[in-house]
């Protein structure tokens, strides 16, 4: 966007029966009479939804914004979690990791307004559609702009050689499977993403693959609470290695990722549980390593090994056929589909030990193939 | 009977001065006191003032040229 297009606002604005009638000032501050505009812009508020939004959207939205503070956008509350994890329980490291945390992660959030009015802060904001208010984010505008680089790659097909998600060729938005009521908060303090409730599920359209007309019963039966189902219908998507952050010469933030690679891995469950009973599910590899705060703290994250590097993955490039469900041998047997120890580097080996697939727990060739 | 009729022309009239005049005297007044409005509707203006915030800008460090890879 261009630098004043970012700022631009469509006069139809005044039009909207529900805040057209609301003075800029009353949500950003500033001084409207001012003709100057360095003067009328002091006390401005950007977002005025963020890190609050009681005053601003909470005024009329009252239900919306009730839980604001545990939407995973607004706390971010898992990246914390797993930091504190792996963090030096010392409170004078542990005091940098989390200003480290707070300075870097935390720059990546999201707000009412970083949703329904303009882009998000991270992809360098602009008002979406003149600051018309969107009811429901524009997906490559807002969700992309973010979950770009794994997620939307991955369901736009924009992956070399791999298909798009066939929920994108069906023309589903984001919004179709996460919905308001994910992305808004249900005030639990979620450990992960995986276990928010309203969070999305297949079965809540395909309802019907259990029941006998229904086809490939069978193999669903077969695979039931063994399998997730990204394991027979996803794609390959991407790992990314090793980020590391700190400050350059100038002062300002970086970031750097070693390396990043497509790949298709089968792990144990890392997170077993009544609503995600499956023995195997999907692993990638997320971007953290044991030095990844070693500009700010040596040895921060002390206790590295807590959690795994390879984590809990649903790719967003759903398919119904896919090389590995074509026959059940593209499947059983083919050891390079599973995360064996060989394929986590050995400082890695002792992290990922509950997800890495044993040999003798990768499933047997049929015969009958 | 005569007092029935002047009461409904007088009606109709507020009616139809209402209609056609009210949303337009709205959008004038808030344009004329409302300096965020008239000046962030048009984009001439907004063009000239980034270009002008751009240069104050020129020689400022923007983001870290040493991030690199994707996350």
């Amino acid at each position: 966007m261009a630098p004043h297009e970012k700022i631009f606002v469509d006069g139809e604005i005044a039009e909207d029966e529900n805040h057209g009638e609301i003075g800029c000032h009353e949500c950003h501050g500033g001084n409207p009479n001012e003709p100057d505009w360095q003067k009328a812009h002091k006390g401005v508020t950007k977002d005025p939804s963020f890190p609050d939004p009681s005053n601003a959207c909470g005024a009329c939205h009252e239900d919306m914004i009730e839980n604001y503070k545990s939407s995973l956008h607004v706390s971010l509350s898992p990246i914390k979690k797993m930091i504190d994890k792996r963090a030096d329980s010392n409170p004078s490291v542990y005091e940098k990791i989390n200003a480290a945390r707070e300075g870097h992660c935390n720059s990546c959030h999201s707000s009412c307004g970083q949703c329904h009015i303009s882009r998000p802060e991270s992809v360098d904001g602009g008002l979406l559609e003149g600051h018309l208010f969107q009811r429901k984010p524009p997906m490559q505008q807002v969700c992309t702009a973010c979950h770009g680089s794994r997620i939307g790659k991955e369901y736009l097909g924009k992956n070399k050689g791999l298909k798009p998600d066939i929920h994108k060729e069906k023309y589903f938005k984001c919004n179709k499977c996460h919905t308001g009521e994910e992305m808004h908060g249900d005030g639990k303090d979620y450990a992960n993403r995986y276990e928010v409730e309203n969070g999305p599920k297949c079965l809540n359209c395909h309802e019907t693959i259990y029941e006998t007309a229904s086809e490939n019963v069978k193999n669903h039966w077969i695979h039931k609470d063994r399998v997730s189902c990204n394991v027979c219908h996803s794609q390959a998507y991407k790992n990314c290695y090793a980020c590391h952050f700190g400050k350059d010469e100038k002062g300002l933030k970086y970031y750097k990722t070693a390396k990043s690679d497509m790949q298709f891995k089968i792990g144990l469950n890392p997170l077993k549980s009544k609503k995600r009973p499956e023995t195997f599910v999907l692993v990638r590899h997320i971007p953290v390593d044991q030095s990844s705060f070693k500009f700010y703290a040596e040895n921060g994250l002390k206790n590295f090994d807590r959690l795994s590097t390879w984590k809990m993955a649903t790719p967003h490039n759903i398919r119904r056929q896919t090389p590995q469900n074509k026959t059940c041998n593209a499947c059983h047997g083919s050891t390079k589909l599973f995360l064996l120890s060989r394929d986590v580097e050995k400082k890695e080996l002792n992290a990922n030990k509950t997800v890495i697939v044993p040999m003798d727990r990768i499933p047997e060739k049929r015969r009958n193939d | 009977m005569k007092t029935i009729k002047f009461k409904h022309c007088f009606g109709l009239i507020f009616c139809i001065f209402f209609v056609f005049f009210y949303s337009s005297a709205g959008a004038q007044s808030s344009e004329k006191e409302n300096f965020c409005f008239t000046c962030h509707t048009n984009a001439p203006k907004l063009i000239k003032l980034t270009r002008l915030i751009a240069k104050s800008k020129v020689g400022k460090p923007g983001g870290s040229a040493i991030t690199e890879g994707e996350g």
